[in-house]
């Protein structure tokens, strides 16, 4: 019995040594930060995007295949981000001589898996992910600063002022250090029945209604008569069932409010992580939400993507606030409304962003290679390479671009709302981000189905978000 | 006879719409598959598709590469069964046949490692797997879901051969046959329809499981079906019913497989081990 004890007990040391030294493979371990390849002149040319010639795909001459031999792993979403990706590669590879390996995760696991990878793994070298989570690395030191490499290897391209301010400020920079580039840009957007605002019979109807011209409405109170007008339960003759709509189901329903809160002057938290919506711009955020439900689908606390998107899609909306993704829906085949709707900025001036920007993670195996990377895929021409993958230019000069403006009517209008655009969908706040969304979303919800006054709502999101904000450490 | 009559049809009443609610859904995701997008999104909907089109079977081969998924889940399912059996026939001959010391402790020890959720074992797993270096492989996948099968697979094993009469062991031990040779030769073939029961069992739930993949695999060549096919849901877009539906059509072949080939098994299989002698 001794003797079989002892030979389990030699098993299982021999088993803990073996593991011990299979870990010692340390992020670290393969220092290779320089490239070591020979530079040459190298000529990488790629097909016409949107009959746009892309003269500068080797990194302004930087690229030049030096990096031969180097492997570069960049984390991200399945779908068009990863296809995105992936299509710039294939012509970084070419410029540079490294090999990108892109791995993606399906929407909903990404997050969990990345940041178990930041932790513990240190597999990946770059991530794409959306902003607030990006921060959040930031904030647990988790990805590198991008300035020394910006001051030593950067392509005399790279012209940083020509992303869009706000991007760069909101996406980019995190406490003042620059640690990501913008990828996608995201933006709440104001969809109208063009056909419909522009239909003389109707604007005579809306003048004798209210005595006002009938206009896209930019200010919140013309909004609401807008809508007002348009809805069929206040208006017999109005030519769609409902006067607005949105997804105002539970994980949507947020940016209802937001989308008015910072047009109010408010904003979810300021700088030092403290709540800064339980004011004025707050109440009158709510208020304008529960006007609108009146001129909403009976279903809106049900609509989702899909369902608020067909319904808009089907013609019974006059107006809708949405991503710039309902775009598809709007084109398809199936849509009623095809070339019939118009683009702005949501009325109040000051719509909810989303985003995703791109970083390197503080354990790249070869971080001058992986910087030129990101680098690469956000550059003026690079960034061209993706936008027949949804991915939306982040640089002022390419939506300056003739070609990219006729490429897209929806263009304008998101530059336009990217510029304006002041609160993030997802607060600002590392490590407690979707806590908070799901914070507004009960209050937010609480409010909409009667349960909760505005008041009320914002005394609990305030003192939830304190609560939150407090047990990770930040500051209050 | 009126009442007898009245039983048998509100008996084949309800037999019709379980068998509506079962197939239904399927009937559903198959005919979807053929259809456009039009055609999906068209109200009222088409029960019955008016054109067929293979857009959505071209899409999910050329696109996503639903081929390298179907074979890696093959792979994984098949040599996960292999290994469930074997070792859970082993053992659970082992538990039946031979009295030991702590013999009931390792039998409860075993089905309380099934009652953890699974969940809880997915970081110790990702920390051993990266530093033994078989994270994102498909090795590593069929050791975790072997490991998962196994409590199930050998507590059933036990209870098809506690089935078996004494006397039939005590015989081919009189005629001279090795323990190997009983277990291989009288013991298995006696309980081929427990094993088929189990095979199933294991199958699927190593062809179904999503979150440890999730977590195990990377890269998009050791990419498993269930992986692969949530992948083609993207938030803020269309969901893409067609691919789905075609994607959800060629991962349900080998289930009508095999519920097509092993009918005949699974009823005695089922009650086999359900009533010991």
């Amino acid at each position: 019995m001794k003797k079989k004890f002892h030979i389990v007990l030699l098993c299982v040391l021999t088993l803990t040594f073996v593991l011990s030294a299979c870990g010692s493979k340390s992020a670290e371990s393969g220092n290779t930060a320089k490239p070591e390849g020979e530079f040459k002149e190298v000529n990488v040319e790629a097909p016409d995007v949107l009959g746009i010639k892309l003269t500068d795909l080797n990194g302004g001459g930087t690229l030049g295949g030096q990096y031969k031999g180097q492997k570069i792993v960049v984390a991200t979403r399945t779908g068009d981000f990863a296809d995105a990706l992936k299509n710039a590669a294939k012509y970084f590879e070419q410029a540079s001589g490294a090999t990108v390996e892109i791995q993606s995760f399906p929407a909903g696991n990404d997050i969990e898996k990345i940041q178990l990878d930041l932790n513990t793994g240190h597999h990946f070298d770059a991530v794409l992910m959306p902003v607030a989570n990006v921060h959040g690395y930031a904030e647990g030191g988790l990805i590198q600063d991008l300035q020394p490499y910006i001051n030593s290897v950067a392509s005399p391209n790279l012209d940083l002022e020509d992303f869009i301010p706000s991007l760069l400020k909101s996406y980019g920079l995190y406490k003042g250090r620059m640690v990501a580039f913008p990828y996608k840009p995201d933006s709440q957007l104001f969809f109208y029945r063009k056909d419909l605002f522009e239909d003389p019979e109707i604007q005579k109807q809306y003048k004798e209604k209210t005595g006002k011209d009938l206009v896209v409405p930019t200010s919140v109170e013309d909004f609401l008569s807008v809508a007002e007008f348009f809805t069929q339960k206040y208006n017999p003759d109005s030519p769609t069932k409902y006067g607005y709509s949105s997804m105002a189901s539970k994980t949507n329903s947020r940016l209802v409010w937001q989308n008015r809160l910072a047009a109010y002057g408010g904003k979810d938290v300021d700088e030092n992580f403290k709540p800064a919506f339980n004011n004025e711009a707050g109440l009158k955020a709510m208020q304008t939400m529960l006007d609108l439900k009146k001129f909403a689908p009976d279903e809106w606390l049900q609509l989702g993507w899909d369902e608020a998107n067909a319904l808009f899609a089907s013609g019974e909306v006059a107006m809708m606030e949405q991503w710039p993704g309902l775009y598809s829906s709007i084109e398809s085949d199936q849509s009623k409304v095809k070339g019939k709707v118009g683009f702005g900025v949501t009325p109040g001036g000051a719509p909810t962003m989303g985003g995703w920007a791109i970083a390197m993670t503080n354990t790249a195996k070869n971080p001058e290679a992986t910087y030129k990377f990101l680098e690469y895929v956000t550059s003026k021409d690079g960034e061209l390479l993706k936008i027949n993958n949804t991915m939306d230019p982040t640089r002022t000069s390419n939506y300056n671009r003739p070609e990219v403006l006729a490429s897209n009517p929806m263009y304008p209008a998101l530059l336009d709302s990217l510029s304006a655009a002041q609160i993030l969908v997802d607060p600002d706040v590392p490590f407690v981000s979707a806590k908070l969304n799901d914070i507004m979303e009960n209050a937010i919800q609480g409010v909409l189905r009667g349960e909760l006054d505005p008041q009320a709502a914002l005394d609990e999101m305030e003192q939830s978000f304190i609560k939150e904000i407090k047990a990770v450490g930040l500051s209050l | 006879m009126k009442k007898h009559n009245a039983e048998k049809f509100a008996l084949y009443l309800l037999l019709v719409l379980f068998v509506i609610a079962f197939l239904f859904p399927i009937y559903w995701a198959v005919t979807t598959s053929f259809k456009t997008a039009g055609q999906i999104m068209k109200v009222p909907p088409e029960f019955f598709p008016s054109s067929w089109t293979l857009q959505n079977y071209v899409e999910v081969f050329t696109k996503h590469q639903i081929g390298t998924y179907f074979i890696n889940s093959l792979v994984v399912a098949v040599t996960t069964t292999l290994c469930g059996i074997i070792v859970g026939t082993f053992a659970g001959y082992g538990f039946s046949r031979f009295k030991f010391m702590g013999r009931t402790f390792w039998q409860y020890a075993i089905i309380v490692m099934r009652m953890v959720p699974g969940l809880v074992f997915i970081i110790p797993y990702y920390i051993i797997f990266q530093k033994i270096g078989i994270l994102d492989t498909l090795f590593g996948l069929i050791i975790v879901y072997t490991t998962a099968a196994l409590p199930l697979a050998i507590w059933l094993f036990m209870g098809f051969f506690d089935e078996l009469p004494t006397e039939m062991f005590e015989a081919a031990k009189i005629d001279g046959c090795s323990e190997f040779g009983t277990y291989w030769r009288i013991a298995l073939p006696l309980i081929v329809p427990g094993i088929v029961v189990a095979a199933i069992l294991v199958f699927l739930a190593a062809y179904n499981e999503f979150s440890l993949s999730l977590v195990l695999i990377f890269t998009d060549r050791n990419k498993t079906l269930p992986l692969g096919i949530s992948g083609m849901i993207q938030l803020q877009k269309d969901t893409p019913f067609g691919t789905l539906a075609a994607a959800g059509t060629i991962a349900f072949i080998p289930a009508l497989i095999l519920a097509l080939t092993t009918q005949k098994y699974v009823q005695a299989g089922i009650t086999a081990g359900a009533v010991k002698g």
